[in-house]
C-alpha cells in the first residue's frame, strides 16, 4: 500500500513536472511582474503622450488589465518550453555538483544521489527558465511597445496610440510565446 | 474725311488719358506668416509687404489689420496693428513685422489688411487697397504640440530607471546561474584533461 502511494506521490511529481500548470509561488511572481511592466509604460503615456489619468482611467485599466493576463501567460508558456531544454543542458553539470557533495559521503546509497540530482537539476532548470523568461518577455514587450506607440502609431490620437500599441505588443509577445522552438 | 479727323482725336484723346493712367501709383500688399506651426501661447509673427508700384510717391498710408486679430484671441507682443507712413516713394519695398500670441486654440480665420492712402500730396481723394489673405488657420494646442515636438529627455530617463530592473534584474539572476553551471562543466573537463 505505502508502496503504491509513494509511486503515485512520483508520478504527480512528474506530472507535474511535464505540465504548464505553475505553482502558486510562481504564479505570483509571474503576475506581480506582468502587472508592473504593463504599469510602467503608463508614465510614458501619461509624460509624454499627455494621457491624464482622471481622463484615460478607463482606459489605462483595460490596457493593464489585458496585458497583466496575457504577459503572465506568456512567462508561463516560454518558462514550460525552456525548463526542459535548460534541464537537459544542466543535466550533466548538476550530477556533478551532486557528485562532489556526496563524496565526502560513503553511507549515502545511489538512489538518494540520484532523487538529490533529479530534484536540484529540476530546482536549476526552474530557476533559470522563470528569470529567463521574465526577462525575454519584459524586454521583448517594453521593445515592441516603444516601436509601436513612438514610431508606428506616433501620429494617431493617443487613445488609438495606447490602446493599439498595448493591445497589438501583448499580442505579439504572446504569440511568440505559445511557438515550440 | 472728318469721320476719320474725328477718329484720329479720340484715338489721341484716349492715349492721353491711358498715360495719365499709367502714370498713378499703385501699392501691393502682401500679408504672410513665418510659422509653420501656429500654437496657443507661442509667438506668431505676421509679415505685411507693401510696395509702391507706380512711378510717383504715394502719401498717408495707413494699415490697419485690428479686424483679422482681436484682441480676446490675440495678444500683441511687439509691433503695432495700425501702422502709419508718411510716404512710399516709387518703386520702394516696405516691410512690417508684428508678433502676436494666440490666446485659444482651434481653427481662425485670418482675413485681409487694409491699407488707405492718397495717390498725391494735394489729391485728397482717399485710395483703398486689400492685403492677401492668410485664411483658416488651425491653433494647435500646446499640449499637442509639446506631445509632437518636444525631446521629453528627462521623461525618458526616469521610464528608463523604471523598466530596467523589471529586464535586468531577471537577466541577471538567470546569467549568474547559466555561468555557475557552465564554469562547472568547463573546470570539470580541464581537470579531467590534465589528469
Amino acid at each position: 500500500m505505502s508502496n503504491q502511494r509513494s509511486i503515485s506521490s512520483d508520478e504527480d511529481l512528474l506530472l507535474q513536472d511535464f505540465s504548464r500548470n505553475v505553482t502558486t509561488k510562481s504564479w505570483v511572481l509571474f503576475s506581480g511582474n506582468a502587472a508592473v511592466v504593463s504599469a510602467i509604460p503608463l508614465w510614458l503615456f501619461w509624460r509624454i503622450h499627455h494621457m491624464d489619468f482622471s481622463s484615460y482611467f478607463i482606459h489605462f485599466i483595460i490596457g493593464t488589465v489585458i496585458s497583466t493576463y496575457f504577459l503572465n501567460l506568456a512567462y508561463q508558456n516560454m518558462k514550460f518550453i525552456l525548463k526542459h531544454k535548460i534541464a537537459q543542458k544542466r543535466e550533466d553539470a548538476v550530477s556533478r555538483e551532486i557528485s562532489k557533495i556526496f563524496a565526502n559521503d560513503k553511507n549515502a546509497n545511489k538512489k538518494d544521489k540520484d532523487d538529490r540530482i533529479l530534484a536540484r537539476k529540476n530546482e536549476v532548470a526552474d530557476f533559470e527558465a522563470t528569470t529567463y523568461s521574465i526577462f525575454y518577455n519584459n524586454a521583448f514587450y517594453l521593445v515592441c511597445l516603444i516601436i509601436l506607440s513612438f514610431f508606428v502609431l506616433k501620429n494617431f490620437s493617443p487613445t488609438v496610440n495606447y490602446l493599439f500599441s498595448v493591445g497589438l505588443s501583448t499580442a505579439v509577445v504572446f504569440l511568440f510565446s505559445t511557438g515550440q522552438k | 474725311m472728318f469721320f476719320k479727323i474725328s477718329l484720329t482725336f479720340i484715338a489721341l484723346i484716349s492715349i492721353v488719358f491711358s498715360q495719365t493712367d499709367d502714370e498713378e501709383s499703385f501699392l501691393f500688399v502682401t500679408k504672410q506668416t513665418f510659422n509653420r506651426f501656429i500654437v496657443e501661447n507661442k509667438e506668431l509673427t505676421i509679415k505685411y509687404g507693401l510696395y509702391n508700384s507706380g512711378p510717383t510717391t504715394v502719401f498717408n498710408v495707413n494699415l490697419n489689420d485690428m479686424h483679422s486679430f482681436p484682441a480676446d484671441k490675440f495678444e500683441l507682443l511687439v509691433g503695432t496693428l495700425n501702422p502709419k507712413w508718411e510716404r512710399i516713394h516709387a518703386g520702394v519695398n516696405l516691410t512690417h513685422v508684428v508678433v502676436l500670441k494666440p490666446k485659444q486654440s482651434g481653427l481662425s480665420n485670418i482675413t485681409y489688411a487694409i491699407v488707405t492712402y492718397q495717390k498725391s500730396e494735394k489729391n485728397t481723394d482717399v485710395q483703398r487697397t486689400y492685403s492677401s489673405e492668410i485664411g483658416d488657420i488651425y491653433i494647435m494646442t500646446s499640449r499637442e504640440y509639446d506631445r509632437r515636438f518636444s525631446s521629453h529627455i528627462i521623461d525618458w530617463i526616469l521610464f528608463t530607471a523604471m523598466a530596467s530592473p523589471c529586464i535586468i534584474f531577471p537577466f541577471f539572476l538567470w546569467f549568474n546561474s547559466k555561468n555557475k553551471y557552465e564554469l562547472l562543466l568547463t573546470k570539470d573537463k580541464l581537470i579531467r584533461k590534465v589528469q
